[in-house]
């Protein structure tokens, strides 16, 4: 064998590292294994804050319910809701919450509705490109912003046209009216997408058979886009229910049972706001309350979220 | 798009016998409208509260003195006065029917009267006697009007306000006016809107003129300099927005610092590492499911689990930080509420920004034996950036505005001080907008206005660069 210049010790040293070089071995990186750990525990924070939001009002809801003299019938029936006379009915702030969110429903639906098939049906793309973002900044205003919107304009305007001995200062109508504004873009934005998910070969059919535009928006577009409307009115409802900031200032601050829509009357959201303002206790049945009540508002929103996300799905499906 | 049936002025023959055709098309045509005015309606609607705000925020003003100015300058007593001054001073002050009353209450005329009887006159018919002979401030001496100052603030105040800027040194108009500020507490008696002002002008000043004889007005504007920089007061006049303007930078700062990253990573492993696997799939949901969660569910978590059970922590006690705010009301409280906020939001822009990056790229890093992470680090994140840097800037958006979760875990509505770090006590601007607003006493939405602009200026700038810069993105890919 011709050793050329290279020792012993050299070449099988030089065969080790191509044995090596060749191995196609799966070979532990404890690196990447450490990265791939951090990613999923910062994933996990999500399931981790779900968890926490069930766990800490489950667990103050429950110290309330376990309070002698308030069972889960009365919660959901007494007209009533007076701490001070160990009286919690959830009704008065319930249907504050709902008549609320009928009236802003009512104003956000139609008006967004129109102006998403507007949008997608009639206005050139040029026009959308502005009034999209438009209407996307509208939906970043603070609602703390149309809250102020409601008592310095809604409020009185409404006081001077239906006279200001049947409009309370703090009412329900004015605080319905501005939500239902603040609805507007996300019922638009929504529809507007589902809209636009149409094929256009719906359309071309229906304008071929000689269908006018408008035939063609509400018979054929509207109805095949019917799942992603709906999941835009849902997510609306959910919406509604949970605002606060503008109830809060305009709705009035005191439980009211009443249909009303010109009296003052305190919502859910209203209510657990308020009583948090001030220097509350962090034990006691004020406190552990407001518990019960977020803990039905977070699983109505929950439950009107999932059904939205179903419709939107279905509607992924179709196209 | 698709142009829409025109109206022929000559039908053709097979449409005429269809009566149908014109009342489908003028339906159309009024179903377009209708649906154009909707668009129309609604953006009405939001332009009618930025006019709403506007008009709040400037317009005349009419001052009234909380103090009467009469009441603090030198005077001299009645009973120091000559027979002819007093005589003057009725004549001058005493209405029309006492005057014709005083033979008859004190036995004789008038010119019969003693002076002590011409004083007590004074005193029993003129509603403040002492101020009768006080010299109105405008015509005091630079050294009187410093010993007005002596005499009616507090030793504490004279000081302060004297080592800010000495008195001698000011002009005898600038101590007219600190007098006014601070000693007579000159406040807005009424406030006319910024419509009313530049439309009705004439018919304001001669309102003013005529309801409020001898009083100060001006054009007054509520946002100034001096609002965003000095503290919150009790007093519309003086209050001023610094610590909640620097309350809101601590809080958004703070908790895009703690979400971004924790966002950003929770979007990488959903979409590089957690494929079609089922632990991915629920974190998915779960993640839609959040982001629908009303904000104040937010606040009420932050109160239970940040204020309350880890209240050591959050106020620093743990760490041994004197005089700790009650209830864990802290910024780092706040931030950490805000980030468990954002997060649904950054994740979900993060995912859309990577899910944006071509295949091929990953395909290209991996064929040249890059590992997963190396390829996601070094090839997917420098592409995804933008994207991911537009999530982080809407998402400064929604904290920046948020409210209902700042008040249910404790944000003061009375702060003073400026934050000094992140376990004092705090307020931010919504919050401020918030307390403003529910006050009873009218004047304060004025200021709320001014607070709104800034807020509003601030979160639709923000926005607007978002919306730029995604477009951008939009064109190159």
């Amino acid at each position: 064998m011709v050793s050329v210049g290279l020792s012993e010790e050299q070449r099988t040293e030089l065969g080790a590292r191509r044995t090596q070089r060749l191995s196609l071995r799966r070979r532990p990186r404890s690196g990447e294994a450490i990265i791939r750990a951090m990613l999923l525990g910062s994933g996990l924070l999500s399931i981790f804050t779900t968890v926490g939001i069930v766990v800490v009002l489950v667990n103050d809801a429950l110290a309330f319910f376990l309070h002698p003299g308030v069972t889960l019938i009365k919660f959901f029936t007494d007209t009533v809701w007076a701490p001070e006379f160990e009286r919690y009915g959830i009704l008065p702030l319930a249907t504050a919450t709902f008549i609320t969110s009928l009236i802003a429903l009512s104003i956000a639906v139609p008006i967004g509705l129109s102006a998403a098939i507007f949008l997608s049906e009639y206005a050139s793309p040029r026009a959308r490109g502005y009034l999209k973002p438009i209407l996307e900044m509208l939906a970043a205003i603070p609602t703390v912003v149309y809250g102020y919107f409601a008592v310095t304009f809604m409020t009185p305007l409404l006081r001077s046209i239906f006279g200001a001995d049947v409009v309370d200062f703090y009412n329900m109508a004015s605080a319905g009216i501005v939500m239902g504004f603040m609805i507007i873009p996300l019922v638009a934005s929504v529809s507007e997408d589902a809209l636009a998910a149409v094929p256009r070969a719906l359309r071309e059919a229906a304008l071929g058979l000689g269908a006018t535009q408008l035939e063609t928006s509400l018979r054929v577009v509207v109805p095949a886009a019917t799942s992603g409307i709906a999941a835009s009115i849902i997510l609306a409802i959910s919406r509604a229910f949970g605002e606060t900031m503008i109830v809060l200032l305009a709705a009035g601050a005191g439980p009211n049972f009443t249909l009303n829509p010109f009296k003052a009357a305190e919502t859910i959201t209203g209510h657990i706001a308020r009583i948090s303002t001030g220097d509350i206790s962090q034990e006691g049945m004020d406190f552990y309350s407001i518990f019960a009540l977020g803990l039905v508002l977070f699983l109505v929103t929950l439950l009107l979220n999932l059904i939205s996300r179903w419709f939107v799905k279905r509607f992924r499906e179709v196209y | 798009m698709l142009s829409s049936t025109k109206p022929e002025t000559a039908e053709p023959g097979y449409l005429q016998g269809d009566s149908n055709v014109r009342r489908r098309q003028t339906v159309a045509r009024v179903g377009r409208g209708v649906l154009f005015l909707s668009l129309v309606l609604g953006l009405v609607a939001l332009i009618t509260l930025f006019v709403d705000v506007f008009d709040k925020l400037g317009g005349y003003a009419v001052y009234s003195f909380r103090v009467d100015p009469l009441t603090i300058t030198p005077s001299r007593p009645l009973e120091e006065l000559s027979r002819e001054e007093l005589l003057a001073l009725i004549e001058q002050h005493v209405p029309e029917e006492a005057k014709a009353l005083i033979p008859e209450d004190y036995g004789a005329p008038l010119e019969e009267l003693s002076d002590e009887d011409l004083v007590n006159i004074l005193y029993n018919e003129v509603p403040s006697p002492e101020t009768l002979t006080a010299k109105p401030l405008e015509a005091l001496t630079k050294e009187e009007l410093i010993d007005v100052l002596q005499r009616n603030l507090t030793d504490v105040r004279f000081q302060t306000l004297n080592a800010e800027q000495p008195f001698e040194q000011m002009s005898r108009e600038a101590l007219i006016e600190l007098i006014e500020t601070e000693v007579l507490q000159e406040s807005v008696a009424r406030q006319w809107t910024l419509f009313e002002s530049i439309f009705n002008r004439d018919a304001i000043i001669a309102e003013i003129e005529r309801e409020y004889p001898g009083s100060d007005y001006e054009f007054k504007w509520w946002l100034t300099w001096r609002f965003l920089t000095s503290e919150q007061t009790t007093r519309p006049e003086t209050t001023g927005i610094r610590p909640a303007l620097l309350g809101s930078l601590f809080v958004v700062t703070l908790s895009i610092l703690i979400a971004v990253p924790l966002g950003v990573s929770a979007g990488i492993y959903l979409e590089e590492f957690a494929g079609k696997s089922r632990l991915g799939a629920i974190i998915q949901t779960n993640i839609y499911n959040l982001a629908g969660v009303p904000s104040i569910i937010y606040g009420m978590l932050g109160l239970a689990v940040f204020a309350r059970a880890l209240r050591d922590f959050t106020t620093g006690a743990a760490f041994g930080v004197p005089d700790p705010p009650p209830n864990g009301r802290t910024i780092i409280t706040a931030a950490m509420t805000m980030a468990l906020l954002i997060l649904p939001l950054i994740i979900v822009n993060t995912q859309e920004a990577i899910r944006a990056v071509p295949q091929s790229l990953r395909d290209a890093a991996l064929a040249v034996g890059a590992t997963k992470w190396e390829t996601v680090w070094h090839h997917v994140l420098p592409v995804a950036a933008p994207g991911i840097l537009t999530g982080t800037i809407l998402a400064t958006a929604r904290a920046l505005g948020e409210t209902a979760p700042l008040i249910v875990v404790g944000a003061a509505a009375f702060v003073t001080l400026d934050p000094s770090g992140i376990f004092s006590s705090y307020t931010v601007v919504p919050i401020q907008i918030y307390t403003w607003t529910a006050l009873p006493e009218q004047i304060f939405t004025r200021v709320a206005s001014a607070a709104v602009i800034v807020l509003l200026v601030t979160v639709l700038l923000i926005n607007l660069s978002a919306i730029i810069l995604r477009n951008r993105l939009r064109k190159q890919i």
